[in-house]
């Protein structure tokens, strides 16, 4: 009888963090062929145009969300440390002076699966629990 | 008929970019539109005083609301041919003068290695940090660069460029070699007429931490006035900028420098004028309240010109800036900014100059990327 209520009690803290906790965790994911392992700083570097290979050398091509996802915001500020203005402001200098162009974008995180499974070049983020088989998972942000 | 590589472009590069044959081929433009008066009490010899922002285009302030100085429209388009090599085009149109297009830029560039790049033909002229992208005020926090430390109106350079694009983990930056030849013209200036850079070789190069960016220039030129090429002058240009990221909070300095060995004509027409050397710099400090960006800015030059007949003198302004910009679309922010400058120079230049010791200016604008 206890130990089912505090089962319960358990069961409902539980939820009720998971509640709280908006922002549920990504993943940035590769081809299941991609042996590189990567920290948070080569990914920010990838993305920022700062770098374009993977530890090992191999070309690095970062997918990114339209403008306007919720995740592509998240992903900005948590991993880039970047407001989305800050982002574009960062973006527009590099594209027009010639310098870089900015991620190839998508919308949703089944296009981002489809491509990455199918290009060992590519790199991507997606919310973890949408993670399956068909990518590999380098790293993991909660 | 599309080749499949085209078709793998296309399924990553949804937004906007089409295919035409196997080329990939990116649009996209920015946009100021903006608008000013001064406000001033001083009147020179030709009238009201006057503020002039926009040494390549000659853009002026004066007594009466303008949309003219600060305005410009940019459109520029890249194509991906595929293997490394590109074409790029950059078409700008400056209000102050009369939005008509001009071809900014052309060049081709190859990718050698992943992180080194070689670019041909008409070109950004990376004399100052925001050289590159001076037109695209959405990329940074003024309304417009600090007129007088962005003062040389010498934008393209039409020759060769090699970029390399380093990452040492704790630092990361570039380094760039340019080498050709540049024509200009200040505009604004009485008389101005086009004065030529040739056998220009420059260096410029950046190294950034998270929190810091350092970025060092230098370049010299042979340069002469537009009919004297035998009476061509070595010419110097250096610059260091420092930028620090402080959570919210930046600050950035920029200091150059320019010089003649042998002073360069500017005009023979009204006063015949030369220039000799110049310092200029600012220090810009912001930060960032959630979507607004207020900011303040001191800026000043200093630069030696003979006046035949009335000697040398020195030519020195300060300006205070002070501003906001506020990112209230994901596309496009709004800036306010005032602007007052006060001129320093010799009694002798003021002589000519008039009356007119401070001038101050007020915009408003909002900047557009696309």
């Amino acid at each position: 009888m206890m130990v089912r209520g505090l089962t319960i009690l358990g069961a409902a803290v539980t939820l009720l963090i998971a509640s709280l906790n908006c922002f549920a965790g990504m993943a940035i994911v590769v081809h299941p062929s991609n042996t590189n392992s990567m920290d948070m700083d080569v990914i920010t570097k990838i993305y920022l145009g700062k770098r374009s290979t993977f530890p090992d050398g191999s070309k690095a091509i970062p997918i990114d969300f339209e403008q306007g996802a919720e995740l592509r915001a998240e992903f900005a500020k948590n991993v880039l440390g970047k407001s989305e203005p800050q982002l574009k402001s960062y973006w527009s200098q590099l594209l027009f002076s010639g310098k870089g162009v900015p991620p190839r974008q998508v919308r949703t995180p089944d296009e981002v699966k489809a491509l990455v499974s199918q290009n060992p070049n590519l790199l991507g983020y997606l919310p973890s629990d949408e993670v399956d088989e068909t990518v590999k998972v380098v790293l993991e942000i909660q | 008929m599309l080749s499949k590589k085209c078709y793998t472009f296309m399924a990553v590069a949804l937004a906007h970019a089409s295919c035409v044959n196997s080329a990939v081929i990116d649009l996209n433009g920015f946009a100021s539109v903006t608008g000013g008066m001064t406000i001033s009490e001083g009147e020179t010899a030709s009238g009201p005083a006057t503020y002039f922002v926009d040494g390549s285009h000659g853009g002026t302030y004066d007594d009466e609301v303008s949309f003219r100085p600060d305005s410009l429209y940019g459109l520029q388009i890249i194509a991906d041919l595929g293997s490394g090599l590109s074409a790029t085009g950059q078409i700008v149109g400056a209000g102050a003068n009369d939005f008509n297009a001009e071809f900014n830029w052309a060049f081709i560039s190859y990718e050698l290695t992943p992180n080194t790049k070689l670019s041909a033909g008409r070109m950004g002229y990376p004399l100052y940090y925001y050289s590159d992208f001076l037109n695209v005020r959405y990329a940074y926090h003024w309304l417009r660069a600090p007129a007088d430390t962005y003062t040389l109106p010498i934008n393209e350079i039409e020759g060769l460029k090699l970029r390399h694009r380093y990452d040492l983990g704790a630092v990361n930056g570039d380094v760039q070699l340019f080498a050709g030849a540049s024509e200009s013209e200040l505009n604004g200036f009485p008389g101005a007429e086009p004065f030529h850079h040739e056998n220009i070789v420059g260096i410029v190069g950046s190294i950034a931490n998270e929190w810091a960016e350092l970025r060092l220039v230098s370049l010299v030129a042979d340069t002469y006035h537009e009919d004297d090429e035998e009476l061509a002058s070595d010419s110097e240009f250096y610059g260091l900028t420092a930028k620090f990221q402080f959570g919210s909070l930046f600050v950035i300095g920029e200091l150059t420098h320019f010089e003649f060995d042998t002073p360069v004509t500017v005009t023979r027409n009204v006063l015949p004028t030369f220039l000799d050397e110049g310092d200029s710099g600012y220090v810009s400090l912001g930060y960032a309240f959630g979507a607004w960006t207020p900011h303040v800015t001191f800026s000043a030059r200093e630069t030696a010109i003979t006046y035949t007949g009335f000697g040398s003198t020195e030519a020195s302004n300060e300006t205070v800036t002070v501003g906001v910009r506020w990112d209230f679309h994901p596309s496009a922010a709004l800036k306010i900014e005032y602007n007052s400058s006060e001129d320093t120079s010799d009694d002798s230049f003021t002589a000519l100059a008039g009356d007119a010791y401070e001038v101050d200016t007020f915009a408003v604008g909002v900047d557009f990327v696309f």
